[in-house]
């Protein structure tokens, strides 16, 4: 095991963009989620690994604020934001495309909500779309797109929400192995172009050993962070997946699951 | 899979039951006082075309003003009940309500208070035609996704975005049944009050060629209802495929 891995609060260094503050949340005399404190520093991926019904989705609806803890806080950017929503952009397991829109139109959705004119947010939706090679999809419903392709235009919609922060619940648990395997790369792509920083919810192991720097696992009833992990490595993408290192933080991790 | 050849079978069951009813009546099988035949129908049909003609664009005009305005106020209630709990608490048994009234005992009465014109005909159109507009739209409204709701709101989304982005546009499948349950009633409400009531509209042509024992010209009446029905149906169709365009491809 690494020394330096034992050690909490392994970024003091960076910057620090948001800071979940002993934050504490139950339902009906029952608490789901106690004390949790983590940080995000710019540019960073971190990721929260726990088992399903560890409380997972209920703190980033409370870092969304789409829910008030009972205790705790949420900073960004040095100012409490705790129970507002509409600042931290927030992309669900579902794609939750609109059926009834274009794709163009469900980019554009977060400029809409933000009363943009029209014409500009479809345009911008339209750059971004060509950015990333998709404009053949603009026109089209989302019910003509496969599982891959609409979680990507759910992430762009994402990013045109925010390029700051976000917050991306489970996004690639719902495709196939293969796909999966697209979709990572197609996501490291771009968070190169973007470095925008992420809080990333998985169950995933290997997922979250590949894309995150940092990794908090969440555990217990009620769920508390258990461990922080920090994942040292320079190159993602050859494979990574097969080497030693790989193999070291996996079985780290795994014991820190079964307990 | 629709295809063309499915549309033979009722084609041929139409066909060979006007042909059986011709000729029964040809027979005398049946009294002809009592039942007239296919072509006595179409006779009448044609003898009395223009007349029917000039009482259709009445009971047609009843029905649009009634059916826009029906549509108009069920949407309105929805979007309140749906908004307000308190609004949705208070009425919503009041709704169920008005559709427990026989519609054939008020129209009398509509008669009496507002006059033999457009009004009284207008008025027990829209009762009948709001009502499956609101409980449809209400109940598409309630059970709008929660997880879309929450990525608007996580998004800063307002109420009234919501409304726009999700709960209306996700509503047109039940809004156009509605509608079409809607329309079918506007027409059967409209020769309803005319019955009781009024100078002119097919409901009237009705009641007088009832009165005289006209049975070949009571089918003929009854054959123009059901295609103004159609033809409502069709355009309500239309409407949907051009408001819901992601559902043709």
């Amino acid at each position: 095991m690494r020394e330096q891995d034992l050690t909490m609060n392994l970024s003091q260094n960076s910057e620090m963009l948001l800071a979940v503050q002993d934050i504490s949340f139950g339902y009906d005399n029952r608490k789901i989620i106690s004390n949790i404190n983590l940080t995000l520093n710019k540019n960073e991926l971190v990721s929260l690994l726990g088992v399903s019904g560890s409380g997972k989705s209920t703190l980033f609806n409370i870092i969304a604020g789409l829910l008030k803890p009972d205790i705790g806080k949420i900073i960004y950017n040095g100012k409490d934001i705790t129970g507002k929503s509409g600042i931290i952009s927030y992309s669900f397991q579902k794609d939750l495309l609109l059926p009834y829109m274009k794709i163009e139109e469900n980019v554009a959705l977060p400029l809409l909500i933000k009363k943009e004119k029209k014409e500009t947010a479809i345009r911008k939706a339209n750059d971004m779309l060509r950015e990333f090679k998709l404009e053949s999809y603009a026109k089209k419903y989302p019910k003509e797109l496969s599982g891959g392709m609409r979680q990507r235009i759910a992430l762009l919609r994402t990013y045109l929400f925010s390029k700051d922060v976000s917050l991306l619940d489970e996004p690639f648990s719902a495709l196939d192995a293969i796909t999966k395997d697209e979709m990572h790369e197609w996501y490291m792509n771009m968070r190169k172009r973007y470095n925008t920083s992420t809080i990333f919810i998985t169950h995933d192991v290997d997922e979250a050993i590949l894309l995150s720097d940092r990794i908090y696992i969440l555990g217990g009833k009620p769920a508390t962070i258990i461990r922080e992990i920090k994942i040292n490595v320079d190159n993602r993408i050859n494979n990574f997946r097969l080497s030693k290192e790989f193999l070291e933080y996996k079985k780290d991790i795994l014991k820190n699951l079964e307990n | 899979m629709k295809n063309k050849t499915d549309s033979i079978y009722p084609v041929a069951f139409g066909i060979i039951f006007l042909a059986v009813w011709q000729i029964l009546c040809t027979l005398k099988v049946i009294p002809v006082f009592l039942m007239p035949s296919p072509i006595q129908i179409v006779k009448a049909l044609t003898e009395d075309f223009l007349l029917l003609m000039y009482h259709l664009v009445i009971t047609l005009a009843e029905s649009l003003i009634g059916l826009v305005v029906g549509v108009f106020l069920g949407f309105i209630f929805a979007l309140l009940m749906d908004r307000f709990i308190n609004v949705y608490k208070t009425f919503y048994p009041f709704v169920i309500i008005t559709q427990t009234i026989p519609t054939i005992a008020i129209a009398p009465l509509l008669v009496l208070w507002f006059g033999y014109d457009l009004l009284p005909k207008v008025i027990l159109i829209v009762l009948v035609t709001f009502f499956p507009i609101t409980i449809g739209l209400l109940e598409s409204f309630k059970s709008a996704d929660s997880d879309e709701i929450n990525l608007l709101k996580s998004m800063g989304a307002s109420e009234f975005d919501i409304y726009k982005f999700i709960k209306i546009p996700s509503s047109m499948g039940k809004f156009f049944a509605a509608l079409k349950i809607s329309a079918s009633y506007s027409v059967v409400g409209g020769v309803i009050a005319e019955w009781l009531g009024g100078f002119r509209g097919l409901g009237v042509y009705m009641t007088r060629v009832r009165k005289a024992y006209a049975f070949d010209k009571m089918f003929a009446v009854i054959i123009i209802i059901s295609i103004l029905s159609l033809l409502l149906l069709k355009v309500v169709d239309l409407l949907q495929k051009i408001a819901m365009p992601w559902e043709e491809k």
